[in-house]
């Protein structure tokens, strides 16, 4: 938008200029004429006036020879005819500067030649000795009539230098009286377009000041975001292979800013010898592709000889002297890189870790069965076939095999059940939870009518989930809670829920806008000190004695996995002789 | 041959459950005739040989050197001549995997290896005397896993 306007005003100041210079021209020569034409007729005024002196001298010269003519005839003294003599030569001298001033006009000169003779014939009436007095009178007289034609001769040629005087001033008034007018005015529309030239150069002139300064606030500007973000921009011409590096270009290969020209070769020089394959590459692919598509290589700092990894990209454009450059990016992500391959290991390791874990686990409780399962079957065939045998203490110790046997059992089962928990493949679909809780009911009945227990649960929610590993919590929990019913009263078990916001749970720590399904599962049963509400679900964590209450530690665990497994919560609260209340939280 | 008989073929490499599935047969007093392979290899040179009765029952263990129960299964199922042969699954595992692979390859039924005798004989009692015409042909996935 800057940028036409721009154009557009340089182009209209041309045109100003150039109309101011073609106004200026015209009125140069305009001007160059005029004077020349005073020239001219200063040249015949000069020369009209010249002549007009030049025939007034003429005649005066007569005169005088005439006088002194005159005085030698009355008192025939020769002194009186000194003038006359010197007349004479003067006279000459007049014609010959008259012929020379009109030597260009013949019609001129025919009437001096006339003049000439004139004088030459007045001239030949001047006699020193007259022999009578008749011979005077007739030179006399005719020299008076030669005078007198001389005179008329004159006048005539005066008359006409005059005339033409008059007439060229006529013309020339004629013809120029409006170049006065037509060359101030053509002088006043040029300073009128120059001034207006100016002004449009100086508003340009300033548009420009601020744009630079704009630009170099932006300059600054980008010269700190390639510092912080590590990275510096090139501009390459494809013509001559030699660069532009931003500063901190030259910052990042190890180098002073501007301390050198970059050319493709230096460039080469700083790579990774096993990485200089790639550029050299990457530069003879730029032409057909016309661009440089994200390239990766390592360099060896100038100043500290660290290896540092690259990233680069360019595109190419064709500048206004038609030379093809690429404009480009490069960054240093070696923090990026060593992050990124930090968190590679880490996550090997984890999978590695996590491998051994499941293996163990599989170890633990598959493999561990089958020895155990013939324990037991060669127990049950002892009991049917040879106690009788036994002693009383033989007896005894039987026992304690059978019942140390049997807790390996289930210890063996619920770490099978906590690590399939974990192994299990898991499709989430929509579970009615009214459904996993009569599934549950169903599962526990017996356990449910020997403590005499009411489960009271209301409408229950519908949510995403996998369906066993819900039936599983649901009867870890309620179990739970038969487990560790007081044995005075009828244990009871109420199950609610409830749609509640993240926000609205303060215990979540969730600062997403996601919705719950808050399960609340309370009992009336033994409770526990608030203390241990955390260390319930830790795996092999129990609260009570092996003897009073059977179990192994690893039903909370496995619930607090399946819960897990669904990004939820579960919180236990409990008063010890009160009962407990366990909150589970299940994304809605 | 010997209508009145059940022929049951017993393929596991342990000794030991071997000499329990023998001895808790002898208890039960069932006209069975019972014969054991020590691994899958056996069992397949057995049931490939001409020369032997094809068996009314064979039971299977997963878990076996050489060929395992699952490939022996497989080249049970691909063999038109054994289809008449119900598959028991014998195994010590009770994993949701195992169970799911064999229904898909055709066993007929999954027993986990009980750790009592007597509930061993109850089960075995069980698979034996079952009308596996009138099972077979509803198999359903529920009922694949025996449960006593």
């Amino acid at each position: 938008m800057f940028k036409y306007k721009l154009f557009d005003s340089i182009g209209f100041i041309r045109a100003v200029f150039l109309i101011a210079f073609f106004i200026l021209i015209f009125l140069a020569s305009v001007t160059y004429r005029h004077i020349k034409e005073l020239d001219k007729i200063n040249d015949s005024i000069i020369n009209t006036y010249e002549i007009s002196i030049e025939l007034g001298q003429l005649t005066s010269y007569l005169k005088d020879a005439e006088t002194g003519y005159r005085g030698y005839i009355i008192t025939n003294d020769s002194i009186y005819l000194e003038p006359f003599i010197d007349a004479r030569k003067n006279i000459n001298n007049s014609f010959q500067s008259l012929n020379h001033t009109i030597r260009y006009d013949p019609k001129k000169q025919i009437r001096l030649k006339r003049i000439y003779d004139l004088v030459d014939k007045r001239f030949s009436y001047f006699k020193n000795n007259f022999t009578n007095k008749k011979e005077f009178n007739t030179y006399f007289n005719n020299g008076k009539l030669v005078m007198d034609s001389l005179k008329t001769e004159v006048n005539i040629m005066l008359n006409t230098e005059n005339k033409l005087l008059n007439s060229k001033g006529k013309l020339y008034r004629y013809n120029n009286s409006n170049t006065p007018l037509i060359i101030f005015s053509t002088f006043l529309i040029s300073i009128l377009l120059l001034s207006l030239g100016y002004l449009l150069i100086i508003k340009n002139y300033k548009d420009l000041i601020n744009q630079n300064i704009r630009l170099k606030i932006f300059d600054e500007s980008s010269n700190q975001a390639e510092i912080l973000g590590k990275y510096g921009s090139w501009l390459l011409n494809l013509e001559n292979k030699t660069f532009d590096y931003s500063d901190n270009k030259f910052r990042l290969l190890g180098c002073e800013p501007q301390s050198f020209l970059p050319t493709v070769e230096n460039l080469i020089s700083y790579i990774h010898p096993d990485d200089k394959e790639i550029i050299i590459d990457a530069f003879e692919q730029i032409k057909e592709k016309k661009f440089l598509p994200l390239t990766y290589y390592r360099i060896i700092k100038k100043d500290t000889l660290e290896v540092r990894y690259f990233r680069t990209t360019g595109k190419i454009f064709v500048d206004r002297l038609n030379n093809q450059k690429m404009i480009g990016t490069t960054q240093d992500i070696t923090e990026d890189f060593n992050k990124t391959q930090l968190i590679e290991l880490r996550n090997k390791e984890l999978e590695q870790n996590n491998k051994e874990l499941t293996e163990f686990n599989h170890v633990a409780s598959h493999d561990l069965q089958e020895p155990l399962r013939k324990i037991q079957t060669f127990i049950s065939r002892i009991e049917d076939k040879e106690k009788e045998n036994l002693s009383e203490t033989g007896q005894d110790y039987f026992q304690k095999i059978q019942e140390a046997s049997n807790r390996m059992r289930v210890l063996i089962d619920d770490l099978l059940q906590y690590s399939r928990t974990n192994r299990s493949e898991k499709k989430f679909e929509t579970v009615d939870l009214n459904t996993i809780f009569s599934n549950a009911i169903s599962e526990l009945s017996e356990s449910i009518t020997e403590k005499n227990a009411q489960i009271n649960a209301e409408k229950l929610h519908k949510i995403q989930g996998i369906p066993f590993q819900l039936e599983q919590l649901f009867i870890n929990l309620i179990g739970n809670s038969l487990k560790y019913s007081k044995t005075d009263v009828p244990a009871i078990v109420t199950i609610t829920s409830k749609r509640i916001k993240a926000s609205k749970a303060p215990k979540l720590n969730e600062k997403s806008k996601r919705e719950f399904i808050k399960i609340i599962f309370k009992d009336n049963g033994l409770g526990f000190e608030q203390e241990y509400a955390e260390r319930i679900f830790l795996l092999f964590n129990r609260l009570h004695g092996k003897k009073d209450y059977p179990g192994t530690g690893v039903g909370l665990a496995i619930c607090k996995k399946i819960v897990e497994n669904h990004k939820g919560y579960i919180f236990a609260k409990g008063k010890l002789n009160e009962g407990a209340v366990f909150e589970v939280y299940l994304p809605a | 041959m010997q209508k009145d008989f059940i022929l049951i073929t017993l393929a596991d490499d342990d000794e030991d459950d071997r000499m329990f599935f023998t001895d808790a047969f002898d208890e039960l007093k069932i006209n069975t005739v019972v014969n054991t392979v020590n691994d899958g290899v056996a069992l397949m040179n057995f049931l490939n040989d001409p020369e032997s009765i094809l068996p009314n029952i064979i039971f299977l263990d997963l878990n076996m050197p050489l060929k395992s129960g699952i490939e022996c299964l497989k080249e049970i199922k691909n063999e038109p001549r054994f289809k008449d042969i119900v598959i028991a699954i014998y195994s010590t595992s009770s994993s949701e995997e195992d169970i799911e692979n064999t229904f898909v390859l055709g066993a007929n039924i999954y027993i986990k290896k009980p750790s009592n005798f007597g509930k061993l004989k109850e089960v075995l009692s069980e698979v034996v005397t079952l009308n596996w015409q009138y099972i077979t042909s509803g198999l359903n996935k529920d009922n694949f896993l025996l449960r006593m």
